[in-house]
């Protein structure tokens, strides 16, 4: 029996008969070329968690965290509020490039992207933080490819790895991004083989290439001021 | 052990016939096709007819593996006299197996 979680980004739970789309407590990893989507996507996935008083641990390596509630607030979240209410967890990898990380404090812990053994023993952190309270949650790790930028490529896969056993031990779902091309291909293979799930988006088009539980689906969808939409 | 055995998937055997004791097979294919369902189904069934198992895990931990299994309706516990798993990547992470296995 798979359990699937509601994904938040509007139509996609519909490709699977609307109760649901990710298969809970598993990883799915979503790529494409820039600019398709993949954040939009993310933070998407976050909210749809925080609608049922699900929180979301969100490490964002891409965007600081001044960034981060800007990109959220175009979309109409509010992240202040989701923080606040414990809601949103913020594991902040890139302000401290340019050294303006805000105060740590239970849900917003600073890391840096040169450093993902800091981001683990953080990530380690904030799970016990969030499973003292919750029973479920989700998180995102956006993205991939800045780690790799920073890290040697087969240490972000051995990062994924840690990062992948962390979530689910601690029964989390996860979304992890990657721009497609970025790396090695030889190491976008291991990304995919290590990962439950695996979903692309090349700006037009989402297609589920591997998922637990169902074969390969696809479904066009548009990005507009409210974030991803697919169409029936 | 004696005599030849089976891998107990169906359709699989028609095409391997009988698998010889000491032989080692390699399985391979690009992500997500399959290999590793096939892995467990392989192991399951050897289980199921009271064959040890000695799995290997790299990619995925012991928690997982009995996760993956139980998707198929295929429940490891039952047989964890039989099965012997040596859990690498768990305690990468950090955590220890939630079940002692030998």
């Amino acid at each position: 029996m798979i359990v699937r979680i509601s994904s938040g980004i509007r139509g996609f739970d519909d490709l699977f008969g609307g109760m649901g789309s990710l298969p809970e407590n598993t990883v799915t990893l979503l790529y494409g070329p820039p600019k398709v989507g993949k954040s939009l996507f993310s933070y998407a996935f976050a909210a749809g968690g925080a609608d049922s008083q699900e929180p979301c641990l969100y490490i964002s390596a891409d965007y600081g965290i001044a960034d981060l509630k800007r990109n959220m607030e175009v979309l109409n979240m509010n992240p202040e509020v989701l923080i606040e209410n414990e809601l949103l967890y913020v594991i902040d990898a890139a302000s401290s490039i340019s050294g303006s990380a805000a105060e740590e404090g239970n849900t917003y812990l600073p890391s840096s992207v040169h450093n993902p053994t800091d981001i683990m023993v953080k990530v380690g952190v904030a799970t016990r933080n969030i499973t003292r309270r919750y029973t479920m949650f989700r998180s995102v790790l956006d993205s991939l490819t800045t780690l790799m930028a920073f890290n040697d490529e087969m240490l972000v896969v051995r990062v994924l790895t840690a990062y992948m056993m962390r979530i689910k031990d601690a029964g989390g779902t996860a979304l992890v991004t990657y721009t497609e091309g970025s790396a090695d291909q030889k190491v976008e293979t291991m990304l995919k083989a290590v990962v439950n799930n695996i979903i692309h988006l090349d700006g037009s088009r989402l297609t589920v290439e591997a998922m637990v539980g169902t074969g390969r689906l696809t479904a066009s969808y548009t990005i507009d001021e409210e974030g991803i939409t697919l169409q029936p | 052990m004696s005599g030849n055995y089976t891998t107990g998937i169906s359709g699989l055997d028609v095409l391997l016939g009988e698998l010889e004791p000491g032989s080692v097979m390699i399985l391979t294919g690009p992500p997500k096709v399959g290999k590793s369902v096939l892995a467990m189904e392989f192991m399951y069934r050897g289980l199921q007819n009271q064959t040890p198992c000695l799995f290997i895990a790299a990619e995925y931990g012991y928690s997982d593996l009995q996760r993956n299994a139980m998707t198929f309706n295929w429940f490891l516990q039952s047989f964890s006299d039989d099965l012997h798993v040596i859990d690498l990547p768990t305690r990468l992470a950090g955590g220890r197996p939630r079940i002692q296995v030998t």
